[in-house]
């Protein structure tokens, strides 16, 4: 709003004749050196930053800049609908719990769900690889699991925190396994990264004597 | 220029304050370099200080202030909700990240409507905003001042508390009408008078679409009646779940709403 204050003036129809007491903008300290002054309950929320002129050249032909939308936008908006109707697939959990376990009636909204997911694969939100990484984290735990709370929280947990995000980056993959971590999930599930069959070496201390006794036999 | 021509959009503006956003002055310039390779092209970064670091991009319009307190994404005239919604999501988030902000409050989105007039019909903007009937003066009020109603500003100020995305808020709106003259500033850039070859890349090609758009002739009314609604929750919300989108969307609707609303009551009134 800097700018339009250079911008525009009130015609002072309605303004006062004089001036005993300036509007001050939001955030700047309330009295100067004894100086009365006032402050409107009513004023905008809105902060202004000030800073130097920041002139508004060629406005009358911005239009050329703005013939195209962005191509962020619509991508989002796919991006959005996608996660919305995840969340609302989850929360159709509700009567499909025996225990902590989903049952199997909860099948058809497990299909449902990873279904969406395989279509969030495809969307083309986001610089780069990041969301497909995300997504492939995300189907390490859900994909051939029997499902319990654990997976629909960290599945609730993940969406929510991925609709909001414009812009996807490396922090968006780490924060996907800091919720996994959680909920007590298996970040490795599906991977080689952590292998289940370990072999164990001893060293030994060999005697020199021993060696060369066995090596004359 | 057309007189009386309908309620436009001229200005939107969307603002977000930081919770200890201190580490701008750490950051600034790192924050700076990651907008440029982020955002459209066309930004230039403006005299940067540590009170306030600023982008603009002239071909959409679009300033950005911000400092360790807020972020303000502005844009005038030519209005494109898309263009603003897109490059306003994209510097919160990278601002949020680069400065590891926790926690935001007051996110508030600006929409200035306003009908224009000639540069000699101050007075009939008046009354036109008179006759809108938007605020009828008290008849005492005007017996006690003498005369009759030349010129009626006012402010109204609504609130609620109302759950938003699962949150309890207090949603603040805020309406102002008035009549303001207004003027453009000469268009000057220091770097208009640098040689090309000292400017990097970037900041070469801004200039050389600004040199283009300096010759075109801008469009301005005089006079106008403004309407400034803002829309706004004084509530404070965790940066990185802080649903903007779905705020300036809903904001900007609103607005239209609004502005929608406004064009019916003149209709009925007339």
């Amino acid at each position: 709003m800097a700018e339009q204050r250079f911008l525009t003036n009130s015609v002072s129809w309605a303004g006062p004749a004089t001036r005993e007491a300036e509007p001050i903008a939001k955030g700047e300290p309330a009295a100067r050196g004894g100086q009365k002054i006032e402050r409107s309950i009513s004023e905008p929320s809105s902060l202004k930053i000030a800073t130097s002129s920041v002139a508004g050249e060629g406005q009358a032909s911005r239009r050329r800049g703005l013939e195209k939308p962005p191509k962020d936008i619509a991508v989002y908006r796919t991006f959005r609908r996608l996660c919305d109707r995840i969340l609302d697939e989850l929360g159709k959990f509700g009567p499909f719990f025996a225990g902590d376990q989903v049952s199997d009636e909860g099948v058809e909204v497990v299909a449902e769900i990873e279904a969406l997911l395989e279509e969030l694969y495809t969307c083309p939100h986001g610089q780069g690889e990041f969301l497909k990484r995300v997504v492939v984290a995300v189907q390490s735990q859900v994909n051939n699991a029997d499902w319990d709370r654990r997976h629909v929280t960290f599945l609730r947990e993940i969406i929510r925190f991925l609709r909001v995000r414009y812009l996807l980056d490396e922090g968006t993959v780490d924060a996907c396994y800091d919720l996994m971590k959680e909920q007590g999930l298996d970040r490795f599930r599906g991977t080689i990264g952590e292998p289940r069959a370990v072999k164990r070496y001893r060293l030994e201390e060999v005697d020199e004597n021993d060696k060369s006794r066995e090596t004359n036999d | 220029m057309p007189s009386h021509s309908p309620f436009r959009v001229h200005h939107l503006q969307a603002s977000v304050h930081f919770i200890q956003g201190y580490r701008y002055l750490d950051r600034c310039g790192e924050a700076l370099i990651k907008l440029e390779n982020i955002l459209e092209k066309g930004w230039l970064p403006s005299e940067t200080t540590p009170k306030a670091g600023s982008l603009k991009n002239d071909q959409l319009g679009l300033t950005a202030s911000f400092n360790s307190e807020a972020l303000t994404v502005s844009q005038i005239e030519f209005i494109s909700f898309e263009h603003f919604f897109d490059q306003a999501c994209k510097i919160f988030e990278t601002l949020v990240r680069t400065f590891e902000i926790k926690e935001i409050n007051l996110p508030s989105i600006k929409v200035v409507f306003q009908k224009g007039f000639k540069d000699d019909e101050v007075e009939e903007a008046s009354q036109h905003l008179i006759k809108m009937r938007l605020c009828t003066p008290n008849g005492g009020l005007v017996a006690l001042l003498g005369g009759k109603p030349e010129a009626l500003e006012f402010v109204l100020v609504t609130a609620e508390d109302l759950e938003w995305n699962q949150e309890r808020v207090h949603q603040r709106r805020r309406m102002q009408s008035q009549v303001i003259r207004q003027e453009r500033q000469p268009p000057f850039d220091e770097r208009l008078l640098r040689r090309a070859r000292q400017l990097g890349k970037q900041q070469r090609a801004a200039i050389a679409a600004l040199m283009q758009l300096r010759r075109q002739v801008p469009e301005i009314f005089p006079v106008a009646v403004q309407l400034d609604l803002e829309h706004s929750f004084e509530t404070e919300f965790g940066a990185e779940a802080f649903d903007l989108p779905a705020f300036l969307e809903q904001g900007w609707t609103w607005a239209e709403s609004v502005s929608s609303g406004l064009t019916r009551l003149e209709g009925e009134k007339k």
